[in-house]
């Protein structure tokens, strides 16, 4: 058997196992066996004695917490991976061409003027406007990178720092205008943490995640054969303009949505797709679903460690995968290039 | 019935309000080696990538057997045609093996029949110790190598219809064994079926190999037969604005073209190539 699948089922099972270590630390311990014996307990085959605030610790902090992380981190792992193949470019990541703000930006404008056009009070508007906002910046940046048949690399990274900067303004703004109960909405959301999931936002990005990210993998030989050339996948029979719209609107909606509700979380989609580049080579039926479980157990790794590395306080998430990141994308391109040199 | 043919009936291309191309004939039968030919500029990889449909043509008919090629579905479209690009933009890791079983994609066959195909094309270009190394650190002639293979994996079995493969400028940055050894593979193609379409050149390699030869003049046909009877002094005087000698040895099947110069003299004896700089002091 490919040696590749064998990895991706690896990722898969350590996954599983850092969910059940990353529900037993945090405030409050909670033994292997404590976490077996809620489990059971809701599904029914166990009937050890569990404590009320176990459960609601179990089930209302941890568990919906656990599963948010790994949905957005899976989902940022994979739109990285999709969106590197259709700009056939390693350095686009949903953060840095300006994607994330895109959704950021629409966000913002719904909390801080949402009121004046007495929009309905849902939970929907948000990841719809995170979707609107996503969409518009990567149709945007495409538009003005597309030079000819070619994706002109240093358009693509001046446009989604365009996008960036005007996100930033506007946000900016926003934040001058806001009242003090929506620039407490509004500093919450921006800081980006996953500590406000419930179990009806997680349904909510769930709902949205998973057939997007079905439809990411589906494309996954298309995007190989455009890693070739657009005209070469034109010849083998590619339609490339649908291949390119079914992966922007769905990475415009899960990471819109990602976005939506939990703030701007960088650098996931860039790492973890390239660290299965540098390990496995580019194909994407291992790029794209080790980027799925790859990212997922990055920033649970990281949201773990961002609520219990200062506890009782709470590290912004954001700024802990930037950290964490940067750096390591650095030493990376470092190593590279020294082998490339011996 | 008469071998299939893909067939470009009066075709034109514009780029902007500029013509590039001006109603051209050119006809790929099957079993065949088309070669192309003509000076820089004269619209011979407009022409093949007008028959790739990779450029929209603004008047004129392309056909494979009387049918339209818009009318074909994108995967038949891929398994009767393969086209070998100039330059390759492949810049991403994926290795020699899966850039080769790449080709397989439009035929939606068995895993297993796409390896033993990959595997003997490998076999068949010499790739077997390149094949798990990254495309992207094999040299030129490797790389073309392989995207060779691959467009072989994609019109692979080539008894399954007729098929047509277009090559633009395959040996460009080939060395001359490599060159000859790519377009004897064509050659063989043909003998299987195969219709083949290649920009060339270099004119004894076109002597050589194809069974027939389009001269493209300034977004015009301007000869179009057998290569020995269209490729005269006349032709490159006219055509290329050089003079060649061509030789005919007994022991050669085929002529022999020997370049002799350009028809203008090269202005190397201007006067400015004969005065001395003076350096100016700056102040």
């Amino acid at each position: 058997m490919d040696t590749r699948h064998v990895a991706i089922w690896g990722m898969i099972v350590a996954l599983v196992l850092s969910m059940f270590a990353a529900a037993t630390v945090g405030a409050m311990d909670l033994g292997t066996d404590r976490i077996f014996a809620l489990i059971g307990e809701r599904v029914g085959i166990s009937h050890m004695e569990t404590s009320l605030i176990e459960r609601s610790v179990f089930w209302i902090i941890r568990a919906p917490r656990i599963l948010l992380a790994a949905l957005i981190g899976g989902a940022l792992g994979l739109s990285g991976a999709a969106l590197q193949g259709i700009f056939r470019n390693p350095l686009a990541d949903p953060g840095l061409i300006g994607v994330s703000s895109g959704a950021a930006l629409c966000v913002v404008g719904l909390i801080v003027f949402g009121s004046m056009l007495s929009l309905p009070q849902t939970p929907w508007l948000i990841p719809i406007a995170a979707f609107v906002g996503a969409i518009i910046a990567t149709l945007v940046v495409l538009q003005l990178a597309t030079n000819g048949t070619r994706i002109d690399v240093a358009t693509m990274l001046l446009a989604g720092i365009a996008i960036n900067a005007l996100a930033g303004a506007f946000i900016g703004f926003a934040t001058y205008m806001a009242d003090d109960a929506q620039l407490r909405s509004l500093t919450m959301w921006s800081l980006g943490s996953l500590g406000g999931a419930g179990w009806s936002e997680l349904g909510v990005i769930a709902l949205f995640t998973l057939p997007g990210a079905a439809l990411i993998l589906r494309q996954r030989r298309a995007l190989d054969l455009l890693l070739l050339g657009e005209r070469e996948a034109n010849h083998l029979g590619v339609d490339v303009t649908r291949t390119r719209r079914i992966i922007i609107a769905c990475c415009a909606l899960i990471v819109g949505v990602g976005v939506g509700f939990v703030g701007i979380i960088g650098f996931v989609g860039l790492v973890v797709p390239h660290l299965l580049r540098l390990t496995g080579g580019a194909a994407h039926r291992w790029v794209l679903p080790g980027s799925l479980v790859g990212g997922a157990l990055l920033l649970l790794a990281a949201d773990t460690l961002a609520r219990t590395v200062a506890a009782p306080a709470e590290l912004p998430i954001g700024v802990l995968t930037s950290m964490v990141g940067a750096p390591f994308f650095l030493a990376l391109l470092l190593g590279q290039r020294r082998r490339a040199q011996a | 019935m008469t071998a299939s043919t893909m067939r470009a009936e009066a075709i034109s291309v514009r780029r902007g309000a500029q013509p590039i191309l001006r109603a051209v004939d050119c006809e790929i039968r099957a079993g065949e080696l088309l070669a192309v030919i003509g000076p820089n500029g004269a619209g011979k990889s407009t022409l093949l990538g007008a028959m790739a449909n990779d450029l929209p043509i603004s008047s004129g008919e392309l056909t494979i057997d009387g049918v339209s090629l818009a009318a074909y579905p994108p995967l038949e479209m891929a398994r009767k045609r393969a086209v070998l690009p100039q330059q390759s933009s492949l810049d991403f890791p994926l290795t020699v093996r899966e850039v080769i079983a790449l080709g397989r994609t439009p035929h939606r066959s068995s895993p297993s029949e796409d390896r033993a195909f990959t595997a003997y094309l490998i076999d068949m270009f010499s790739l077997g110790e390149l094949a798990d190394r990254p495309y992207t650190l094999c040299s030129g002639g490797e790389q073309r190598r392989t995207q060779l293979a691959r467009v072989l994996a994609q019109l692979m079995p080539l008894e399954d219809g007729a098929k047509f493969l277009l090559l633009d400028e395959p040996t460009a940055n080939l060395d001359p064994a490599r060159a000859l050894e790519l377009l004897e593979i064509a050659k063989h193609l043909t003998r299987r079926g195969v219709g083949v379409m290649a920009i060339l050149h270099d004119p004894n390699l076109v002597l050589r190999v194809a069974d027939r030869v389009l001269v493209l003049s300034d977004g015009e046909c301007v000869a179009d037969g057998a290569p020995d009877e269209v490729l005269t002094p006349a032709l490159f005087e006219r055509v290329f604005e050089m003079r060649i000698e061509r030789l005919e040895p007994e022991h050669l099947p085929h002529p022999v073209l020997v370049p002799m110069g350009g028809l203008s003299e090269l202005p190397f004896d201007h006067p400015l190539f004969a005065t001395p700089i003076t350096r100016e002091k700056r102040r």
